[in-house]
């Protein structure tokens, strides 16, 4: 909203003796010009209200053209009878202007429609704006839809220097890993591991030679390691197992004998009974 | 077979072959006539026992007492029977059982129970040589057997590991699986024979 400017009353008096005698607009035909900017500003308001309404039926563009046609009429009156009243003024202005108050009024007239369009022009070049804004809108949305970016962004951007400036150690300090790592799915991670190729890749030897394994015994606790691995398989158990059938030489000779002859005689008799190892009554 | 698993296959390495298969007509023949020795053998230091007694308490009239075929056939008879069902009671074999490498289980692999020990005992004693009926038996089980639910299998101790060693692993042997009574390849793998040098 621009200020009001004040208005020069004090300057009227010095401006008086310029008379009527020129030819330029009268006040008559000044005041109805300006009353003619009012009702054209006004009819186009009215006329834009309707048409940009969101009804866009027959009845509300009806009312806007008979608005429309209403000011249009009433604008043509004006402007027929703005000479007329020109020519009355030019024939009574000397009175009147004498008196120095139809100079004053013209002033004041002439400031208002100043004020008036300007008002106008403001809102013109905000509408203009807008439309400015949108069209450039509208040419960038279409140029980027044109572009493939992506394509762009591999052939023109040298990532390795973008890279290269970029503090991986900030960004991962910034990162919650529990929360990323408690997102990941281990088991569909593993699924998709080949581990033999993994295992391929790995050099055991060079891995076995830097594990100290004296360091790793030294932490551990071996008496309590052996006397529960002895307790688990009852040494003294598979000791006794172990002497105690055993046999001399002799001994086992003798019963390896016995149990070829007892495979000898059952061949015999199964060749007696003409019947296989399967089918033995 | 007569101990608890250690983990270990404590079975002689020559007798994993054949170790819970049922034995033949040979190897308990033999064992038998072990134990008759055996039971002769305990029956004379009785004998020879009871004359010591006599000797001390008559002195110069001693005399070795007399023994009639009918005494000495019912004293071995009871001897055999104690003998034989204290043997199959207590540890699963007798002595002739232990030198053939054999022992006597139930068809479950239970040892043998006290009832079960005696009548078999008394079967043995009364007709032993229905025990030939074994080299005929499809589950090579004498007629014994057969009565009291009870097989005799090659037995040297020890046991199976229920963990596979080595071996087994490499062969694909299912080592704590239950050995079955007639495997097919009794009769084609070879036994193995003892290492005379060791």
């Amino acid at each position: 909203m621009r200020e009001p400017e004040s208005i020069p009353i004090h300057d009227l008096p010095s401006e008086a003796g310029r008379g009527s005698a020129d030819a330029g607009p009268t006040a008559t035909e000044r005041g109805l010009d300006f009353l003619a900017g009012i009702v054209s500003f006004g009819a186009g308001l009215v006329v834009s209200t309707l048409d940009g309404g969101d009804e866009e039926d027959e009845r509300t563009a009806g009312v806007a053209a008979f608005v429309a046609a209403g000011a249009g009429l009433f604008l043509e009156g004006l402007r027929a009878a703005a000479p007329m009243l020109g020519s009355i003024e030019r024939t009574a202005g000397p009175k009147i202007g004498s008196s120095g108050a139809g100079e004053t009024v013209g002033e004041l007239l002439d400031h208002w429609r100043s004020s008036w369009e300007d008002r106008h022009e403001d809102d013109r070049q905000q509408a203009a704006d807008e439309q400015l804004r949108t069209t450039f809108q509208r040419a960038v949305d279409t140029l980027l839809g044109q572009l493939d970016l992506t394509s762009l962004v591999i052939d023109h951007l040298d990532i390795q220097r973008v890279a290269a400036e970029v503090d991986i150690q900030a960004m991962v300090a910034d990162l919650d890993m529990d929360a990323l790592v408690g997102r990941l799915d281990m088991n569909r991670l593993l699924d998709g591991i080949d581990m033999d190729q993994l295992l391929d890749r790995i050099d055991m030897d060079r891995l076995t030679a830097r594990i100290d394994v004296e360091a790793l015994l030294d932490k551990v606790d071996m008496p309590a390691v052996a006397s529960g691995v002895i307790e688990d398989l009852d040494i003294p158990q598979v000791i006794r197992e172990a002497t105690a059938d055993t046999a001399s030489e002799g001994v086992r000779d003798v019963r390896l004998r016995g149990v070829e002859a007892d495979r000898a005689i059952r061949r015999v008799v199964d060749r007696i009974l003409s019947r296989s190892n399967g089918d033995r009554p | 077979m007569n101990a608890p698993a250690t983990g270990f296959d404590t079975v002689p390495k020559e007798a994993r072959s054949f170790h819970g298969q049922p034995a033949g007509l040979v190897t308990r023949t033999i064992a038998n006539v072990v134990d008759v020795v055996v039971v002769a053998g305990l029956l004379g230091v009785v004998y020879l026992g009871i004359s010591g007694v006599l000797f001390l308490r008559r002195g110069a009239s001693f005399s070795f007492p007399i023994v009639t075929y009918r005494t000495a056939y019912i004293v071995g008879f009871v001897g055999w029977v104690i003998y034989m069902a204290f043997g199959w009671r207590t540890n699963g074999r007798t002595y002739g059982d232990h030198l053939l490498g054999l022992r006597v289980r139930t068809m479950s692999g239970d040892r043998v129970g006290g009832v079960r020990a005696v009548i078999r005992a008394l079967l043995c004693g009364i007709a032993p040589l229905l025990l030939v009926w074994c080299a005929f038996s499809k589950q090579q089980r004498s007629v014994q057997d057969l009565v009291v639910g009870t097989h005799v299998i090659y037995d040297w101790g020890g046991s199976r590991s229920e963990v596979p060693s080595d071996d087994a692993v490499r062969v694909g042997v299912d080592v704590a699986a239950p050995v079955p009574h007639e495997p097919d390849d009794r009769d084609t793998e070879p036994v193995p024979r003892v290492d005379r040098e060791r």
